[in-house]
Order: structure tokens, then C-alpha cells, then sequence
């Protein structure tokens, strides 16, 4: 029984080493130490836009001087968030600080947004002109996002 | 261990509430069934997975098993949707928080 048991032990390693080997493999879909690898987002607007080597160097070398850009932007997002969130709790009127925390908030919304769509049309400026408004079309939507701010019919009367 | 055996170990419990006159039967029927159905799952599994003990089932089992690993790791390959997101999650500065 002993014997039994180490066999189904040792089939079920197995299987899970190959899965997870294979797993990683198909993961990283670039080999080590290439852009892909490192930033494997990437992958996709090679993918979709069919970049040329040099494009998608020009591209990758934005993205990157982008990235720790965009992560401070997410965190003055969010602390802006929460100071509005806590402010708006706090009293049953409209202070003088809660004004200041919604045009802290708006402000960073725009100064987040305008950055993004900065990035997006200098990404654009690398590519040929179909692959741009291919480009543009498929991200303008998430830099733009209106999901906050369109009427819908909240007012249609 | 007979009735008489387990009568007096009931005694000296101090259970002062009167018992069945069959209570030391019926005790004893439970615990038979009871010792009765483990062997029989135990052999049961035992004959199930004995063909395992040979080592050309044992070799196979560890080959099917690291194929279906291979197979379902590839298969979980991720969409080119998932691409997408990973790159508008990278750009934007307003979805979920960056993780670098």
C-alpha cells in the first residue's frame, strides 16, 4: 500500500510540475531579458499593431520612462480619493475643507488625465498612420472615460 | 470483552437512568457494523489501486499525469484580451493600482 501511495505521489508532482512549467513558459511568451520579459504588457501592442523592430523599441523605451510616472499619478488618485472620501463623512454640510478636497480631486483627475492622453499621443506619433488610429481608437475610450461624468438618462424627464 | 464486562464499566460510569434490557446487544451490533464497513472500503481502494504496484502502470500513470500537466498548462495560455487589459491597466493611471 505504501508503494501505492508514493507512485500516485509522485504522478501527481508530475503533473504538477508540468503544468506549472508550462504555465510559466507560455507566461513569459518572450525570452529572458527582453523587453517583452520585462514589461510583457507589450505583447499586445506588438501583437495588434504588427510594430517593426524599431517601432516597438521607440515604443518600449516611452513605456518605460512612463511607467513610474503613471504610478505616482495612481497614488495622488488615490489619496485624493480617500481625503474627499474622509472629508465628505465628516460633517452634514458642505466646509470649506471638503471644497478644497473636491478641487484637490478634480484637479489630479485632470492633470492624470491629460498626462495619459499625453503618453497616448506620443505613442502615436511612433506609429504609421493606420496603426495610430488603430491605436487611438482601441485607448482614447479608457483616457477619456465618461462613465463618471455622462448624464445617461439619470435626468431625462 | 463480554456483556457482563461492559455492564459493569456501564455501572461504574454512575449512570443512574435505567437501560434497555438489550442496551449491551445492541452495542455490541453497532460496533460489528461499524468494524465491518472499514475493511471494506479499505480493500476496495487498495484493489483499485493495486495495478499500480507494477512498475509499467506505475511509469504510465506518471507519464498521463505529466502530459495532462503539459496539456492543461498550455491550454491556459492567456487571451490576447487579457494582453489588452494588462496594458491599459499599465497606462492608465485610474484602474487598478500599478504593481510596480
Amino acid at each position: 500500500m505504501k508503494r501505492i501511495l508514493l507512485v500516485l505521489a509522485i504522478a501527481l508532482a508530475a503533473g504538477l510540475c508540468a503544468f506549472a512549467l508550462m504555465r510559466s513558459h507560455r507566461h513569459a511568451d518572450a525570452p529572458p531579458g527582453t523587453l517583452l520579459e520585462s514589461m510583457p504588457e507589450l505583447v499586445w501592442l506588438q501583437k495588434e499593431l504588427d510594430l517593426s523592430d524599431s517601432q516597438f523599441k521607440k515604443v518600449s523605451t516611452l513605456h518605460a520612462a512612463y511607467l513610474p510616472e503613471c504610478t505616482a499619478m495612481c497614488e495622488r488618485i488615490a489619496e485624493a480619493h480617500e481625503r474627499l472620501d474622509t472629508v465628505s463623512y465628516g460633517e452634514m454640510q458642505v466646509t470649506p475643507e471638503l471644497k478644497t478636497a473636491i478641487a484637490d480631486h478634480a484637479r489630479i483627475h485632470a492633470e492624470c488625465q491629460e498626462r495619459m492622453l499625453e503618453h497616448l499621443y506620443e505613442t502615436a506619433r511612433i506609429l504609421d498612420a493606420d496603426q495610430a488610429e488603430r491605436y487611438l481608437e482601441v485607448m482614447l475610450p479608457y483616457a477619456l472615460d465618461f462613465s463618471h461624468s455622462e448624464p445617461e438618462d439619470v435626468h431625462v424627464r | 470483552m463480554n456483556d457482563s464486562e461492559l455492564d459493569k464499566i456501564l455501572l461504574s460510569a454512575g449512570n443512574e437512568l435505567p437501560l434497555p434490557p438489550d442496551f449491551g446487544r445492541q452495542v455490541w451490533r453497532r460496533i460489528e457494523s461499524s468494524s465491518a464497513a472499514s475493511p471494506g472500503l479499505a480493500s476496495w481502494f487498495e484493489k483499485v489501486l493495486s495495478p499500480l504496484a507494477k512498475p509499467a502502470v506505475a511509469a504510465a500513470a506518471i507519464l498521463t499525469m505529466t502530459a495532462l500537466g503539459l496539456g492543461l498548462g498550455a491550454g491556459l495560455k492567456p487571451r490576447q484580451e487579457d494582453w489588452k487589459e494588462a496594458y491599459v491597466e499599465s497606462v492608465s493611471p485610474f484602474g487598478s493600482p500599478h504593481s510596480r
